[in-house]
């Protein structure tokens, strides 16, 4: 389990986290989700110990992670920017992690260069950007890490091969037990990925809820009255959001589902259908709920 | 799991193997290419020359100079080379996130890349050790120099890694790696030895070598190498190491990598690429680079004053404001910045102030000493010229002086000596300030018409000891002389020198020629110039030891004293009879071999014969050289088994080997004279100068 507790960082007087708490089961995917800026990376670099935090206490299986060979031996960092030794080859980059990583299986590492395709003989140098990052990722699953933390990862791939990863990550989840901490700045991104999901903005995680909960606990209706209403007569139903064009109105619920229908039901609509909703669009309902404004900063999200 | 290891792991040593190897076997290769070739041409030229007793001598150093780009060139470049990784980001961020503690990267590095650096100095000084010792027969090879010297070299290199290991982890870019390792390996001891030089050589009682310690340049190997990096090549062992130089050079180097761990640990990731790890470190390294361009100014205005010409001054402050700027664009690549940066240019204004003003305090105190007889407990003398000038007083070759050492033991509490010698400082003290002083004269130029005797001369008061130079006149030396040789304690440290037959003291023979003795010949020409000693006054002594040979010969004795080894020179003068007399016998057993070899030679072109002639009975030849070898036949017509008792004798210098051979060397012949034979000198050398009387030399 990794754990955070009230995390500051500050650059330069900026501060890029500000007191962040939360924790990370064993066994799950974690997506962290945030504009450019949010503290994401800064996050990943401070629970692998390539920061110091200002103050805070991070901890991966109990084990404090600055300085802790113990606690660093449990993880596996994929950055953003990607480290290769000059003029490297992955065969040689696969030596470097072996040297460092106790548990790295050269085994595991041929099969994912001949499950991606990789020449591991070859210049990394001569790589194109999504090739590299596959290597950078094959030479991460080949350590077999208890944690794996992948910073802004599947930028770049492809997405045959997104999905061969993707499915590396869930077999290590499964089969190993592994733990996985995804950030992006794309929700969509995570959307099928994650079990837990959170949202940093402007060093703070101002949202962190799991992926199934949180489909579930939202819910869109559109619903239509023969005489003229407004929304005081959905009275007993949580509505989160409500819009109303003419007769028909777009409400977004919360709460069990079948009992808001019963009690809309009692209304006899002459329309009633109950909608899905993306994550995209339960994450921004949930944030206006909690009075954050993403106008701008979810334009991208 | 793998037990955490906090200082060193084999994995990331083996990393940093790899990580310089290129730069290592290069290097390696390098020297130990040059030192196969200079090795093997050593050897053929030795053997080449080789006559009996033609052995020649030879050390690491001169077999291998290039060994020194091991501290030079090859360590520092494999130490940027293998921390390269704290000046890109990622990379530094995967180093930082390894599960191995930032002391297992440091020292595993640092291991790796003093392996490399070790293993190409043995490597390349293999060499010479294995291959010599089985040509001892022409070549002579000091192997315990060279292993000092190995030693040296190693101390060298880690001095120069500790302090690029601290540069490194104080600047986060290639540019600034490179300026703040030099920063940090020569600004330190330019700025003290600038400012003491400069403030000690401005007062002419102050002797600057003797300074020893931590004031020496040579204190710190490496810029002590670099120091003398243009007159290494004509030293035999070079170098001037000592143990104390040992000591401090591998402590610095040690303080250095200390240091370098503290701020490796202390660095944040993302320093890297920034000009320094903190914006005031930043400032703190463009401030010491400028300062210490604008210190030439300030030492010279400090040494001239109004003397120096105002387009230097400007020139220097132009250059050292350049250097500002040019830093700053150089390792933010921002012209903003630079811009931004040059109001803190009047910090280097004020860093060479206060390094002004320092060097006037330190002046103004030393000349402030100026002790009555009565408040000092006693003296120490010593004969300036017997003590070397060099630093630490030592010669070229680092062998501590017999002299200097000796005359430390001997504390004089003379009343007369004590007033002769406060008198005189007081004195010496009085001519600088009233007369001197504002002409930047030095009392060496202001005594040159008068007949100065200089002595160096520590004054002890209590627990402090401090050296001054004095000068003394011909009446004030007599008196000193005087009450000296009373003292029997000194007097007896130059007459009782150490004995020839004393297996401890090794005797050799001095001479920039070969003179065709053997070390075993050189004691018995000690005990002749032992005899010689005997007939001289303790001043006749002193003035003997302080001379240079007339005839380029000195015996040279290696004695022990108080547990360590010492060295005195001792010239040998052509009016010593005793000691020529041996000499001419030394070389009667190859007299007719070498005769032969001379008279073959006068039949050459060029052949290149000089001869001197000493002791003649009108004294108008003594020491005169001819290269006329017309004069050769009347020498050589002599009774050669003579000796030349005090009569008058000659010397011929020839070259051997210069035909056909890779190299040659002059043998110096000493040859007694007839008084029929110098009547016949005198009348061929008439003859010469009336043929040649447009060219004649001055008799």
């Amino acid at each position: 389990m990794i754990s955070v507790c009230n995390v500051t960082k500050t650059f330069s007087k900026t501060a890029a986290l500000k007191n962040i708490t939360c924790t990370i089961p064993e066994g799950s995917i974690y997506g962290m989700v945030g504009s450019n800026g949010a503290g994401k990376s800064t996050f990943l670099r401070l629970i692998t110990g390539v920061y110091k935090p200002d103050n805070g206490v991070i901890t991966i299986d109990n084990l404090s992670v600055w300085e802790n060979p113990k606690a660093k031996e449990l993880f596996m960092y994929v950055p953003d920017d990607l480290y290769f030794i000059s003029g490297a080859s992955m065969n040689r980059m696969a030596k470097l992690y072996a040297s460092l990583y106790p548990n790295f299986s050269f085994d595991r590492f041929h099969s994912l260069t001949a499950t991606l395709r990789l020449n591991p003989d070859i210049n990394i140098g001569t790589f194109s950007k999504g090739m590299k990052r596959q290597a950078a990722i094959i030479l991460a699953l080949s350590t077999q890490p208890k944690y794996i933390f992948f910073d802004e990862t599947f930028d770049g791939l492809d997405s045959v091969v997104r999905n061969v990863i993707k499915r590396l990550i869930y077999n290590d989840v499964a089969e190993r037990k592994a733990t996985a901490i995804i950030t992006s700045h794309s929700l969509r991104e995570l959307e099928d990925t994650c079990d837990q999901l959170a949202l940093l903005h402007k060093g703070g995680i101002v949202f962190e809820r799991d992926v199934s909960d949180l489909k579930t606990s939202l819910f869109k209706v559109q619903i239509a009255l023969r005489e003229d209403y407004d929304q005081s007569v959905f009275e007993g139903v949580d509505i989160v959001h409500f819009s109303k064009k003419g007769s028909v109105s777009n409400m977004i619920i919360r709460g069990d589902r079948e009992a808001s229908v019963e009690i809309l039901q009692k209304l006899s609509p002459l329309i009633l259908d109950i909608l899905p909703l993306s994550l995209e669009e339960v994450f921004t309902y949930e944030m206006s709920a909690l009075g954050y404004d993403f106008s701008e900063e979810t334009e991208g999200i | 799991m793998k037990t955490s290891k906090r200082f060193f792991d084999f994995g990331l040593y083996k990393e940093g193997l790899r990580s310089v190897q290129i730069v290592g076997l290069v290097f390696s290769a390098l020297l130990t290419i040059v030192s196969v070739f200079s090795t093997v041409g050593k050897l053929l030229s030795a053997m080449d020359t080789y006559e009996e007793n033609a052995v020649q001598l030879t050390s690491l150093l001169l077999v291998n100079p290039l060994i020194l780009l091991t501290f030079c060139l090859a360590t520092p470049i494999m130490t940027l080379v293998a921390f390269n990784f704290t000046t890109k980001r990622p990379a530094s961020d995967f180093y930082f996130s390894v599960p191995k503690t930032r002391n297992t990267v440091y020292w595993s590095f640092s291991a790796a890349v003093m392996t490399w650096t070790v293993f190409m100095i043995l490597l390349s000084s293999a060499v010479p050790l294995l291959v010599f010792p089985f040509f001892k027969k022409y070549i002579l090879f000091n192997f315990s120099s060279a292993f000092l010297f190995i030693l040296a070299i190693m101390i060298c290199c880690t001095l120069v890694m500790g302090a690029v290991n601290l540069a490194i982890a104080l600047t986060g870019n290639f540019v600034s790696n490179v300026l703040v390792s030099l920063l940090i390996i020569f600004l330190p001891r330019i700025l003290l030895i600038t400012v003491t030089q400069n403030a000690l050589e401005s007062i002419p009682v102050i002797d600057y070598g003797s300074t020893v310690g931590f004031l020496s340049p040579y204190i710190n190997l490496v810029f002590g190498m670099i120091y003398s990096l243009f007159s290494l090549f004509f030293m035999n062992d070079g170098l001037g190491v000592s143990t104390v130089s040992f000591f401090y050079t591998l402590g610095l180097g040690l303080l250095y990598l200390i240091l370098g761990n503290i701020a490796f640990n202390r660095r944040k990731s993302e320093a890297a690429t920034y000009a320094a790890t903190t914006p005031f470190l930043r400032h703190v390294y463009r401030i010491a680079l400028s300062s210490a361009v604008l210190l030439l100014g300030t030492v010279t205005f400090f040494s001239y004053g109004d003397g120096v010409p105002g387009i230097l001054v400007i020139t220097l402050l132009f250059l050292s404001l350049l250097t500002y700027c040019v830093y700053e664009l150089v390792t933010t690549k921002s012209f903003r910045s630079m811009v931004r940066v040059l109001p803190g240019y009047f910090a280097v204004i004020g860093v060479n102030f206060v390094l002004y003003i320092a060097m006037l305090a330190i002046s103004s105190a030393l000349l402030s000493y100026q002790p009555s007889a009565e408040k000092v407990d006693g003296v120490y003398i010593s004969n300036y010229s017997l003590t070397s000038t060099s630093f630490a007083r030592e010669d070229d070759a680092g062998n501590k002086l017999y002299w200097s050492r000796r005359t430390k033991d001997v504390l004089i509490t003379d009343k007369e000596v004590k007033k002769i010698v406060t008198d005189a400082l007081k004195q010496n003290i009085k001519y600088y300030k009233n007369d001197i002083k504002d002409d930047y004269m030095t009392l060496d130029t202001y005594f040159e018409d008068e007949l100065k005797t200089k002595y160096l001369v520590t004054f002890r008061q209590g627990f402090q000891k401090r050296t001054r130079v004095i000068y003394l006149d011909e009446e004030e030396n007599k008196k000193l002389s005087e009450r000296l040789a009373r003292i029997k304690e000194y007097e007896k440290i130059f007459t009782d020198l150490p004995k020839p037959d004393d297996p401890d003291n090794a005797v050799s023979i001095y001479s920039q020629y070969k003179l065709g003795a053997s070390d075993s010949e050189a004691g018995t020409l000690y005990s002749a110039y032992l005899k010689d000693l005997e007939k001289l006054s303790f001043s006749e002594l002193l003035d003997l030891y302080n001379t240079s040979s007339d005839l380029n010969v000195s015996i040279r004795v290696k004695t022990f004293y108080k547990g360590r080894a010492y060295q005195l020179d001792l010239p040998i003068l052509s009016d010593m009879g005793n000691t020529v007399d041996a000499l001419i016998k030394i070389q009667k057993k190859d007299l007719k071999k070498q005769i032969k070899e001379l008279k073959k030679l006068q039949k050459s072109d060029n052949p290149g014969i000089s001869i001197g002639f000493y002791r003649f009975p009108y004294g108008q030849y003594s020491g005169d050289q001819y290269n006329y070898d017309e004069l050769l036949d009347i020498i050589l017509s002599g009774d050669l088994s003579a000796t030349a008792g005090n009569g008058p004798f000659a010397t011929v210098l020839y070259d051997v080997g210069y035909e056909g051979h890779a190299s040659f060397f002059t043998r110096q012949l000493f040859l007694p004279l007839s008084d029929k034979q110098v009547n016949e000198v005198k009348k061929t050398v008439t003859k010469i100068r009336r043929a040649q009387s447009s060219e004649a030399v001055e008799y």
